[in-house]
């Protein structure tokens, strides 16, 4: 037994070691490779919207070849510090650990989730508590809100979708979605289902109000570009860009893009609020 | 919403960046600045104190937000890429020492103060009739707080090591409330509702009179840090900020000291 357990477990280390001797053979022909390539890594989220850019800024410059993955805010900061890529994409700013001279973080958009119920409810904010109890599922009566004695219908998206992922991060904070939720494929559907039903709540970003629905005030503020841009809305994500000071031409061209007139006209028409010109 | 961002092209942006104490403020006045400039939008982030005086130095936001002194690290690396800001300041705050409401001191001397940071004194009973360990609580440097505390607390001596280290208002404020041995240090803006107790300093409360007269011995600046030649958008809010019948008198309803008119 013991001696099959130390087989096995030289047979890993084996395995992992030349794994790692492939991947440092490897490593100096993708940094080379790299240097022609402009590599984008980073939040989830933000990659949503920033490979929404690609295609017209390869128009612009043609000889570019680009790579964008996800992976998450920290990971893509953490590559683009060891050179790995060229710029990282984070659903956040940097943290005071992470704060250094030689990065540079820059704001390209701003997005934010509104709570929606039907126009006839007459219910006009939620606190943050509030919506975590009624997401969870301990809040299930709207006379708890001082609203009429009605059940809550819960409306969600399915696993996967990032305004779900936002949801899950800001205001249930780990906690699950109440089992009872009806879980919808996209924004479109999800609006019309509360359109449809006077005692339903849900979630949908900025760009997919429409006045089928209503939007609520949360912590006493009302969704708007303003209440975004001055963070007085609570339910928001900004999204960041961040470089090097050493980044190359290319980079830089590419955050000055995302922060131009046409990159953040692609951003608002994808619902986020724009944040410069 | 759609309906807000018609008109896409005619639109400026001044983005502020740094101090959360000042963006207290600008939250205030950017929405009465937006209200009456339908053409302006202005973006906040917070990061603190460095961060403002870094990203008004290279230039990734218009105006920097600062609440203490360029820190030396900072300025070392201004000098290397000659970049340049010049500092406005907007608003004077007190900054005040904060303990459990269970403790019962109510004052301290200046001096006192210093011992405490500085970790010369460790124990409540060399104070007063109160008895156990000193717990201080320090902002971190990153934070402009830090920097006027330390500089008007403890001088040429440094913050205790043993201070227990928050990055920010609510972990301060957390801190406070559930030790009874605990002692720290807050701007007076952000000091209501809070369940924590303010100390007079030689016998005096950071009251806006006794901010205003200089009765009140430890203070803060409030600055908006701009480079050279910055545009005319630019200009004309840090004017607002400046007019004593709007930004002036929106910083003196928020309880702080404005710069400019009422002597």
């Amino acid at each position: 037994m013991n001696r099959r357990q130390l087989l096995r477990n030289i047979a890993i280390g084996a395995g992992v070691g030349s794994a790692a001797l492939a991947g440092l053979i490897a490593y100096p022909y993708i940094l080379a490779k790299a240097k022609k390539e402009l590599m984008i890594s980073g939040s989830t989220a933000v990659t949503r919207f920033v490979a929404l850019l690609i295609a017209p800024f390869i128009e612009k410059h043609p000889h570019v070849k680009v790579s964008i993955q996800g992976g998450g805010s920290f990971v893509g900061l953490v590559t683009l510090e060891n050179g790995g890529i060229d710029l990282a994409m984070m659903s956040r700013d940097l943290n005071f650990e992470e704060f250094n001279l030689d990065l540079h973080s820059h704001l390209i958009g701003i997005e934010g989730v509104a709570i929606a119920v039907h126009p006839s409810m007459n219910i006009n904010n939620v606190s943050l508590a509030h919506l975590n109890g009624i997401f969870e599922g301990a809040i299930t009566n709207w006379d708890q809100l001082g609203g009429p004695n009605k059940k809550i219908n819960v409306y969600s998206r399915s696993e996967g979708s990032s305004t779900r992922a936002f949801i899950e991060d800001v205001i249930l904070r780990g906690a699950k979605f109440t089992r009872e939720a009806k879980v919808l494929d996209n924004a479109a559907a999800l609006s019309e289902a509360i359109s449809q039903d006077p005692d339903g709540i849900g979630y949908l970003t900025n760009k997919n109000l429409s006045n089928k629905v209503k939007a609520i005030a949360v912590d006493g503020v009302e969704i708007s570009d303003k209440t975004l841009l001055l963070k007085l809305y609570p339910l928001c994500r900004d999204m960041f860009l961040v470089n090097k000071n050493s980044a190359s031409a290319i980079a830089t061209d590419f955050v000055q893009y995302s922060m131009s007139d046409a990159g953040q006209e692609i951003f608002v028409k994808n619902g986020l609020t724009q944040v410069s010109r | 919403m759609s309906s807000d961002s018609k008109n896409l092209k005619d639109l400026h942006f001044i983005q502020l960046r740094g101090s959360s104490t000042v963006m207290k403020l600008m939250q205030h006045i950017g929405m009465r600045y937006m209200d009456e400039h339908p053409n302006i939008r202005i973006p906040l982030l917070a990061g603190g104190t460095a961060m403002g005086y870094k990203s008004a130095l290279d230039g990734t936001a218009n105006i920097g937000m600062a609440s203490g002194q360029m820190p030396p690290n900072i300025e070392v690396w201004a000098h290397k890429y000659k970049y340049k800001i010049e500092e406005v300041t907007i608003a004077t705050d007190g900054l005040v020492a904060i303990v459990n409401p269970a403790n019962p001191i109510n004052n301290l001397t200046l001096d006192q103060l210093h011992d405490i940071f500085t970790g010369s004194i460790a124990n409540w009973n060399a104070l007063g009739k109160y008895s156990g360990p000193i717990n201080v609580v320090s902002h971190d440097p990153q934070l402009g707080t830090y920097e006027p505390w330390k500089r008007q607390v403890a001088g040429k001596d440094h913050i205790t090591l043993k201070a227990k280290v928050i990055t920010g208002i609510n972990s301060l404020m957390q801190t406070i409330s559930t030790d009874p041995f605990a002692i720290g240090w807050v701007g007076t803006t952000f000091l209501s509702k809070e369940k924590v107790k303010p100390l007079a300093v030689n016998g005096v409360l950071p009251t806006y009179q006794n901010i205003k007269q200089g009765t009140y011995p430890i203070r803060n600046e409030l600055q908006l840090l701009v480079r050279p030649n910055h545009h005319k958008e630019v200009k004309e809010f840090i004017a607002y900020c400046l007019d004593v019948k709007k930004g002036q008198a929106i910083i003196k309803e928020l309880g702080l000291v404005p710069v400019v008119g009422e002597s």
